[in-house]
């Protein structure tokens, strides 16, 4: 590796030349990127900014240095190889705080690059988590899984742990790195890299920056099971390899103020249509939920099943104690983890048409996530008793 | 050596019981003992004709045996060497992880396989050597790996069984089917008839009325499910296909349109 | 080629979980009867499954096997019987890639007689280096100091050899001849065979027989310098050559003479603790920890990067040569009643037979060895409590096949039961049938799985492998209490409290925990908190054979934190409801109680209050807790908490006074009052991290986490309470059931006769200079428009009965009001909640207001209001702290209940209490060299003045101060005759009728004191207890002296008095403007405060009026307590000096007792004499002194034996003296 020797040959005096900020940006059209890297100058004016792209650097000359990195393997998502390069480039040009770019990323306002940043080099923030305004009824897994238990598990209020633009210190891109690194080793082509947790881990300092509005990427394969296997499957991984850290009593990251939501139109999503999901599942899948589920649940469930669409709400006390069981189920291989995540997305769909006959009623969606969040941090002591003694005559 | 089997029997078919009033002592032991030593020379003649076919099945599968061994050894050396443990244990998913080491398997699978066909060129070798049609009771020999396969084979039919059942209700409910369960106990079953018809077949029971039995039962619950699809669920079924045709369409807009977007769900 | 290390973590011992198993008995693959390395490569994932991260195989290399395999014939292969070269490598790799180490043995010491070496040693000639490489010698006598070890079978360690003509030494088995370390050949051979198996990857090395390497004459050949040098060499090849890989020495000796083999780091990495493990069997039988306490504390603190090795049982004898021959003889009685188990200096028995198959004791047992510092070694089949034969010769009884399944041979071998290297264990009890991992694995209550648990558990804390150890010394013996504690890199602290009990019943334990006072315990089995940690002794009730591992929380505001409270929240809605209306709160109190706000808060109370100190019964449990009404406070739109967030909904929950009934099991309900809040956002942050204390309960919201609790902790709520005063506001009293919203926020009228406009409009209250004495304000009210005193009255008695008129159906009515005296309107002052929380809880305002919220209330004014009003706005009397206003409520029917009352700060030095006390404790320390002096006569109230003895001159101050005191009580007692048109405050005759009910009462008091004495004499001092009997037999005395109270003929009037008189209600202050005393300013003077009356009687009583001697009486005792307490400051301040002779010291403070109560007496008696007929006549008033001292100390002596018994002999003492 280029780092290893001290005057790496191939590289010109130009492009090893220090930065104050690296930026990389994945691959995107080039118009888009275009847009991208007007904002990126608008946003910072007076420092040196190396931009690595995996487009090919032609079209107008810039004001920001480029260079070129390879095309990273996922469309959607931060992949493995992006913190790689973002520890490598990093190391070579002593950068002090790197920003990764997802797809899309020209909708990022030039303020919200420049808070991304600014949270990094001013503040000495290692990891800035970037908090998006969604329309409503956006990103829901986030908001009904990913946010709350990541919350819960691991005291950290950011509210997108999966965010798709990230500041990093140095040293939290090469945490990162490392990570990836024994993630691409394993071979995992699909693994995700939880930044959060990793930060947590490694005793980093975390910061959530306001970016306001971004459009985000469409996921490579639509399909809401494939999907949701990944994401939640990757995050009970992760659970699951770090145990013995978040089951240390931790204190929860001070409070944001309350996001303001986004207004939009109060859509009337198909409600009855995830509603008759959940019901059919309810009349099949018993058999499965029941090895993973305690009778409690399933009671509650039983009582949810019998309610129409208009009126369904799935009570946030059940809704933790399913994702705190399943993730118990994850680890303990109760039945096969392929199956166990294909019975979750029910589930989950009963929970996003509560969720919207919430927020349908009057109640900000963002309050009513908020109060799901609370609920998770509330019964973590389930989580860690069950992990600790998983007998299941007691659950 | 057929030809002497034969010329035995012939001997056998001539000396027939003497006709009825001859009963002097000596005819009788005489006729006792040669039939005494006809059976003996009836069998040992058979074990003279059996002998080859069964040294050369227990040649075979020696050689083979060894050649597995062999095998085996040198792929488990290669493999070692290869690190091939290490690398497949980090591709395949963990819970999919057999209990012992990937190369192991592999070359036990060699093994297991050269003795295999040891025992089938032996089986053969013995088979072409010993005649059809003596009703002897090592005949079951061959028929006995029939039963081992047999065995093996239900085992698997189930576990594939329990695991499809299992997918496809999963994925069926995920997709909104009404009828889900009726598909998966449909897959269940069509995979445990066939794994039925298929042991049926291997060991060689019934004949030509298990496959047709089997084709009429395979061919029944094709046309139950076809019937539940068609008839008992046909509005359900179109029904679901059509909310899943406008969701299709709700999600191309989503990239499209940002005032839609603010209306439709999106999962991630 | 050399291989390297399977782990990164050089100390990856200290966090091991070894399994101690034999190749022979685990699994046979090739079913010949004998397990192999095949055999256990199938079963590695049983073992990482139960969570074990390092195998320790034992020998398996090529042997004659006539110790197990001790006894090695080649040391560089694998015995054939168990596999090849490459199976063993096979093994190796498949335990490393399962993130398992792998431990082998090297048996160094010796080798079997079937090894090359021996037998060409036995040809080669003496002298020669293959006859060298083994200890010959011609004589049996040599090394005579050495003792056998196998008692058993061998009488000599020296056997004769026929071939070599000449004795070989061993010092286990005859056919184990040792190798001689002094031949540097051997050094070279042993570190051959040790490469070999380091390069192919092997973890670890157990050192077998470790201290008898080396043999000198003279000594026993055990621990010599030698054998140090020896292990030195190697570990130094090991440093050398190799990384992250570890020699686990096995010297059966002391922990003192263990420690050596760990040299500075440089020797072995770790060592066995043998001594501990018959001692924990012996701890468990006798029912008492000492076995255990005493062999730690023998055991020696070891270098950073070593660690003991502990363990249960392993696949020898349970040794019993680190024992004393008593302890031993005890073992064999207690755990080997068949002598067949016995064998060499131990006893040859698994764990579950050892323990009577108890499951219990199995459970305590891995509970102590999964959390005693040091690496856990399992023995194979001890975690499905396998059973033994012992029937079978040597130590093989604990070496069967292990019980996989209920098949044939236990599924160890499919081979034929004959051809068993060992039968499987068959008994009813042990036998495979019963006992077998597949019937445990299905069982989920099974033993396996609890192992498997346990631990899964101890692998998630690093406390256990890494952490110091510290015992607890409960006192009673048969509790095992320890503490675990390790700080980690990252700066966490992880702590653990581990309990066990080692009886077979149930033991009661209190822990002395203060250390960790706040601490959360926390069960870490089932994560369940348990109650915090106090500075009193931590008391746990434990079930036979229990253990408790207790992770100890620093108190983090965390979602953790509180799972008490929301598990009955949402365990409760799981249960039953299931539906929690995310918008609970949106409609304000009412609301939220009517829905299940009431159901949660009222149980959240109950919990709650008795953590209060203001809450005072706490002697009493409580039953329910009700919500009777509340006034919600009219906070603001942009106040400063929510200026964030204003559209949150739950700052449409405004603050309240909430007041709710307290029930209890036995006594009266009583009425407290709680300001509430419920904050959100950034003030949930700031109330969860500064002050945890104040949440009464933790709700889940539609916006998130919120917390409900004691308002006063927020600014804005003491802000708004001041304001409502300032504005004279009156608002609503709100109930369950009536749906009334929230009063406006503009403050109605009040009620009051004089000020007919909007407070808004004309202020109640002109604004006085900033500048202006607390006092001069009193004295001219408003300015503009001077009031007449009658007018000031009429106010006062529109108030006795206030709003019965004004709103006749609306119940209750809540009022604030500002005093005439008020000198400021609503200067923005920073708040603060006083720190002194009493019986009340107090806020201050600035340095020029004080507001006292009273907790419980009481429906009457409180005497405070009344009295401090009187004083302040009628009789203007100086020496108290202003009076500024007040909050109450008034019903219907005219009974009017004191909420809070505001006063003026004044600005002073302490109380007079610590003021008389520092002063004395400085005297008495400088007068306690002198003589004691001569005992003064006890004054009375006929006695003259005197001057103050020369002797107490050090102590001028005080006494001057007492007379000051006594001219201060006098005025008092003046001003608060004068309200002579007042109902309430106007003097009355002391009748005889009051003076009879007077004796009648301290009649009774008398019984019940001497009643409560009687009772507690067994536990008082010996000297206390003299002088307590002393009393009791003055009984009729007492109440001799009582009756004559009544046969006073003139005695004086009754007027309001103070009530609760003593030095701490009185404050020490410079510069107090007497007024109209003329006292010139800036020198001290006194203020007198509080004049609630002593708050455990009721409102009623302490606002009855009567004879103002009362008042003196408290001073006069006030006195005698401040006399000898200070004996108590200086001897504690001057240290054991003074100590010598506390019995001068006591005559001093008797003295100074007399002296300054004789002179607060003389200037009382001096100021009265204005109004004479206040007092009866002297002879008179000194009888009533009399009867009224006797009752204060009385009522003293009562309060000492439940509070302060060290303190009972002054108030016993004072009687005796009367």
């Amino acid at each position: 590796m280029a780092t290893t020797s001290p005057v790496p040959e191939d590289t010109s005096i130009a492009e090893r030349s220090t930065a104050d900020l690296l930026v990389l940006v994945s691959a995107m059209p080039s118009e888009q990127l275009a847009r991208a890297l007007t904002n990126l100058e608008a946003a910072f004016a007076s420092e040196s900014v190396i931009v690595a792209t995996p487009n090919e650097l032609t079209g107008e000359p810039r004001r920001l240095r480029m260079i070129s990195t390879q095309q990273s393997s996922s469309g959607w998502a931060l992949a493995p190889t992006d913190f790689v390069n973002a520890a490598q480039y990093g190391r070579e040009h002593e950068a002090r705080a790197i920003l990764l770019l997802g797809p899309g990323a020209d909708s990022l306002s030039p303020v919200a690059l420049r808070g991304l940043a600014d949270a990094v080099l001013k503040a000495s923030i290692d990891l800035a988590i970037p908090h998006y305004s969604l329309p409503p009824h956006a990103g829901l897994i986030n908001s009904a899984i990913l946010y709350p238990l990541t919350r819960a598990v691991f005291a950290s209020r950011a509210r997108f742990p999966l965010a798709i633009d990230l500041g990093l210190s140095l040293r939290m891109a090469e945490q990162l790195a490392n990570v990836a690194q024994s993630i691409s080793a394993a071979n995992q082509v699909e693994a995700l890299i939880w930044p959060i947790n990793e930060a947590v881990a490694a005793g980093f300092t975390i910061d959530e920056v306001d970016v306001g509005t971004r459009t985000m990427p469409q996921p490579s394969d639509p399909d809401i099971n494939s999907i949701l296997s990944l994401i939640t499957g990757s995050l009970f991984g992760d659970i699951e390899a770090k145990a013995a850290l978040w089951q240390r009593p931790r204190r929860p990251s001070p409070a944001r103020r309350m996001a303001n939501d986004v207004p939009g139109d109060d859509g009337t999503a198909d409600v009855a249509r995830m509603v008759s999901a959940f019901q059919l599942a309810y009349a099949n899948l018993q058999e499965i939920w029941s090895l993973v589920l305690p009778p409690n649940s399933l009671l509650l469930l039983k009582r949810c099943s019998v309610l129409d669409a208009a009126s369904f709400r799935m009570p946030d006390n059940l809704w933790v104690r399913v994702i705190y069981d399943f993730v118990i189920a994850y680890r303990l291989r109760t039945i096969n983890r392929g199956h166990l995540l294909g019975a979750l997305i029910p589930l989950y769909l009963a929970w996003v048409a509560g969720h919207i006959n919430v927020t349908a009623s009057g109640i900000p969606a963002e309050r009513h996530i908020e109060a799901v969040a609370a609920a998770f941090e509330a019964d973590k002591p389930y989580l860690v008793a069950r992990w600790r003694w998983p007998d299941r005559f007691n659950s | 050596m057929l030809h002497r089997i034969d010329s035995a029997l012939q001997q056998a078919d001539v000396n027939t019981p003497a006709p009825p009033g001859s009963f002097d002592n000596a005819s009788i032991w005489q006729h006792m003992s040669a039939a005494l030593h006809q059976s003996l020379d009836r069998v040992l003649t058979q074990l003279i004709a059996v002998l080859p076919g069964l040294l050369a099945f227990f040649v075979a599968l020696a050689i083979f045996s060894l050649a597995g061994a062999l095998l085996s050894w040198l792929s488990r050396q290669l493999l070692g060497w290869v690190k091939f443990d290490s690398r497949v244990t980090h591709t395949i998913k963990s819970d999919w992880a057999p209990s012992s080491s990937p190369s192991e398997i592999i070359s036990r699978v060699l093994f297991w396989g050269c003795v295999l066909l040891g025992l089938i060129i032996g089986v053969s070798a013995f088979d072409t050597s010993y005649a059809t049609g003596a009703a002897l009771p090592i005949s079951l020999l061959p028929y006995l790996t029939h039963a081992v396969g047999a065995v093996l084979l239900l085992i698997a039919g189930i576990l594939i069984a329990r695991f499809l059942a299992r997918s496809v209700l999963i994925s069926a409910i995920n997709a909104q089917l009404q009828y889900a369960r009726i598909l998966s106990l449909g897959v269940k079953w069509l995979v445990l008839v066939l794994t039925a018809a298929m042991v049926l077949d291997h060991l060689q029971v019934g004949g030509n009325v298990v496959e047709l039995a089997f084709g009429i039962l395979f061919g029944g619950i094709v046309l139950t499910l076809a019937l539940a699809v068609g008839l008992g669920s046909r509005d359900l079924v179109s029904r679901s296909l059509e909310s899943r045709v406008e969701h299709a369409g709700e999600r191309t807009n989503i990239p499209d349109d940002a005032t839609t977007a603010s209306r439709t769900i999106r999962h991630f | 080629m050399k291989k390297i290390a399977s782990t990164t973590d050089p100390l990856w011992y200290k966090d091991a979980v070894i399994y101690e198993l034999h190749i022979r008995a685990f699994a046979d693959s090739n079913n010949d009867g004998i397990g192999d390395f095949q055999g256990l490569l199938t079963r590695l994932d049983y073992l990482k499954e139960l969570g074990v991260t390092c195998i320790w195989i034992l020998p398996f290399f090529p042997s004659p096997l006539r110790d197990d395999g001790y006894d090695i014939a080649n040391y560089t292969d694998v015995n054939p019987s168990y596999g090849t070269l490459s199976d063993f490598k096979a093994f190796l790799d498949a335990a490393h890639q399962r993130g398992m180490q792998v431990m082998i043995e090297l048996v160094i010491n010796h080798t079997s007689d079937q090894h090359p070496w021996f037998k060409a040693a036995k040809l080669a000639a003496p002298g020669s280096p293959e006859r060298e490489m083994y200890v010959w010698s011609d004589t049996d006598q040599k090394y005579k100091d050495a003792r056998i070890i196998f008692t058993d079978t061998e009488k000599s360690n020296w056997t004769w050899d026929e071939t070599a003509k000449a004795y070989y030494w061993h010092r286990f088995f005859s056919h184990q001849p040792d190798l001689n370390y002094d031949n540097p050949q051997v050094m070279e051979e042993v570190l051959t065979a040790m490469r070999f198996w380091l390069d192919m990857g092997v973890d670890a090395l157990r050192m077998d027989a470790i201290p008898y390497l080396c043999e000198r004459d003279g000594t026993t050949c055990e621990n010599l310098p030698e054998t140090h040098v020896v292990i030195k060499k190697l570990r130094a090849v090991i440093d050398a050559e190799y990384a992250n890989r570890l020699i686990l020495a096995e010297a059966n000796q002391w922990p003192a003479d263990v420690r050596p083999y760990f040299g500075d780091g440089d020797e072995c990495h770790m060592a066995f603790h043998f001594p501990l493990m018959p001692r924990i069997y012996m701890a468990l039988r006798q029912e008492d920890r000492l076995p255990i306490s005493d062999i730690m504390a023998q055991t020696p603190p070891i270098p950073d990067n070593c660690q003991w090795g502990l363990f249960l049982r392993n696949h020898d004898e349970l040794t019993l040569e680190m024992v004393t021959d008593d302890e031993r003889d005890y073992m064999y009685f207690a755990y080997s009643a068949d002598p067949r188990m016995r064998v060499n200096v131990g006893i040859r028995r698994r764990l579950a037979p050892l323990v009577d198959n108890n499951r219990r004791r199995i459970e305590l047992l891995n509970s102590l060895l999964l959390s005693f510092p040091g690496t856990p070694i399992l023995y194979y089949g001890d975690e499905i409590g396998m059973g033994d034969n012992i029937y079978l010769g040597d130590r093989n009884g604990v070496r069967t096949p292990m019980q996989w399944t209920s098949d044939r041979n236990a599924g160890f071998s499919k081979c034929d039961p004959a051809r068993l290297y060992f039968p499987v264990v068959m008994d009813p009890i042990y036998g495979y049938q019963v006992v077998n991992v597949e019937a445990q694995l299905s069982d989920q209550s099974s033993l396996l799985h609890w192992t498997r648990n346990m631990i899964a558990l101890r692998k998630l804390f690093k406390v256990f492998g890494r952490g110091t150890l510290t015992f607890l010394n409960p006192t009673n013996r048969k509790v095992l209490a320890y503490l675990r504690n390790l700080d980690l890199d990252d700066g966490f602290r992880e702590t653990v409290l581990c309990v066990a009990n080692l009886s077979r019943f149930a033991q009661p334990v209190s822990l002395d925990l203060s250390e960790y006072a706040g601490y959360g315990p926390v069960e870490m089995l089932g994560y369940v908190p348990f109650p915090a940690i106090t500075q009193e002794p931590y008391s746990i009730t434990l079930a036979p054979y229990s253990f408790l591992w207790l992770e100890l929380q620093a108190v983090t505001p965390s979602a953790e934190e509180l799972p008490l409270d929301l598990n009955i929240e949402t365990s409760a809605s799981l249960a039953s409801e299931g539906f929690s209306a995310p918008a609970g709160f949106a409609g304000g109190w009412a609301e939220f109680f009517a829905s299940a706000g009431a159901a949660m808060l009222e149980p959240a109370l109950r919990d709650w209050l008795p953590k209060k100190r203001w809450f005072g019964a706490k002697t009493r449990t409580i039953e329910s807790v009700r919500v009777r009404n509340w006034t919600e406070l009219p906070m603001g739109p942009k106040s400063d908490g929510f200026a964030e967030n204003g559209t949150n909904k739950s700052a449409a929950i405004p603050p309240a006074l909430v007041f709710f009934d307290v029930s209890y099991f036995e006594g009266k309900p009583d009425v407290y009052q709680m300001p509430l809040a419920i904050s959100t956002g950034a003030d949930l942050d700031e109330i969860t991290v500064n002050h945890p204390e104040s949440i009464v309960a933790k709700l889940t919201t539609a916006s998130g986490l919120a917390v409900l609790h004691d308002a006063l902790v927020r600014a804005d709520c003491r802000d708004e309470l001041l304001k409502l005063i300032v504005s004279n506001a009156t608002l609503p009293v709100l109930e369950i059931g009536t749906a009334t919203q929230i009063a406006a926020a503009t403050p109605k009228t009040p009620a009051i006769g004089a000020s007919e406009m909007p407070a808004e409009i004309i202020p109640a209250v002109s604004p006085a200079p900033l500048s202006a004495q607390p006092g001069e304000a009193a004295a001219p009210p408003r300015t503009a428009t001077p009031v007449k005193e009658s007018s000031d009255a009429q106010r006062l008695q529109s108030r006795e009965s206030p709003f019965a008129g004004d709103a006749p159906h609306e119940g209750n009515q809540f009022a604030a009001r500002a005093s005439s005296a008020f000198p400021l309107r609503s200067a923005q002052l920073s708040s603060r909640v006083g720190s002194a929380e009493q019986s009340n809880t107090s806020v201050l305002y600035g340095k020029q207001l004080f507001l006292k919220i009273y907790r419980r209330l009481q429906p009457e004014e409180n005497p405070d209001v009344e009295i401090g009003r009187f004083l302040t706005e009628v009789a203007h009397y100086p020496a108290i702290p202003p009076f500024l206003g007040e909050i109450s409520i008034s019903s219907g029917d005219g009974v009017k209940t004191t909420l809070a009352i505001l006063q003026g700060m004044v600005q002073n030095e302490g109380d007079g209490w610590e003021w008389f006390l520092n002063e004395l404790s400085k005297g008495l320390s400088s007068v306690s060299e002198k003589p004691a002096p001569e005992l003064s006569p006890v004054p009375t109230w006929l006695s003259e003045h005197k001057p103050i003895p020369k002797s107490l001159e050090p102590v001028r101050a005080t006494l001057e101060a007492a007379a000051l005191l006594g001219r201060r009580t006098a005025e008092l007692h003046l001003a608060l005759a004068k309200g002579t048109d007042l109902p309430s405050f106007a003097p009355e005759p002391l009748l005889k009728e009051d003076l009879a009910r007077d004796v009648e009462r301290i009649e009774a008091q008398i019984k019940s004191v001497f009643d409560a004495l009687k009772a507690r004499l067994p536990k008082l001092d010996d000297a206390v207890c003299d002088r307590a009997a002393l009393l009791l037999s003055r009984r009729p005395e007492l109440i001799q002296r009582v009756r004559q109270m009544a046969t006073a003929k003139t005695s004086g009037q009754r007027i309001r008095i103070h009530g609760d008189y003593h030095l701490g209600q009185t404050l020490r202050v410079t510069g107090l403007d007497a007024g109209k005393d003329a006292s010139s300013v800036g020198q001290s003077d006194f203020m007198l405060i509080d004049f609630e009356g002593e708050p455990a009687r009721p409102i009623e009583e302490r606002r009855r009026k009567q004879s103002p001697l009362k008042d003196v009486v408290g001073m006069m005792r006030s006195f005698s307590y401040a006399a000898f307490a200070s004996i108590d400051r200086a001897v504690t301040a001057r240290g054991e000096g003074l100590a010598a002779d506390p019995n001068a010291l006591a005559d001093w403070a008797r003295l100074w007792q007399h002296t300054a109560t004789a002179e607060f007496l003389s200037s009382y008696r001096d100021v009265m004499a204005v109004n004479p007929v206040l007092l009866p006549p002297p002879a008179e008033a000194q009888i009533l002194l009399d009867g009224y001292l006797l009752e204060k100390a009385l009522y003293e002596v009562l309060y000492e034996l439940n509070n302060r018994p060290a303190w009972v002999h002054i108030p016993i003492n004072s009687i005796l003296t009367l």
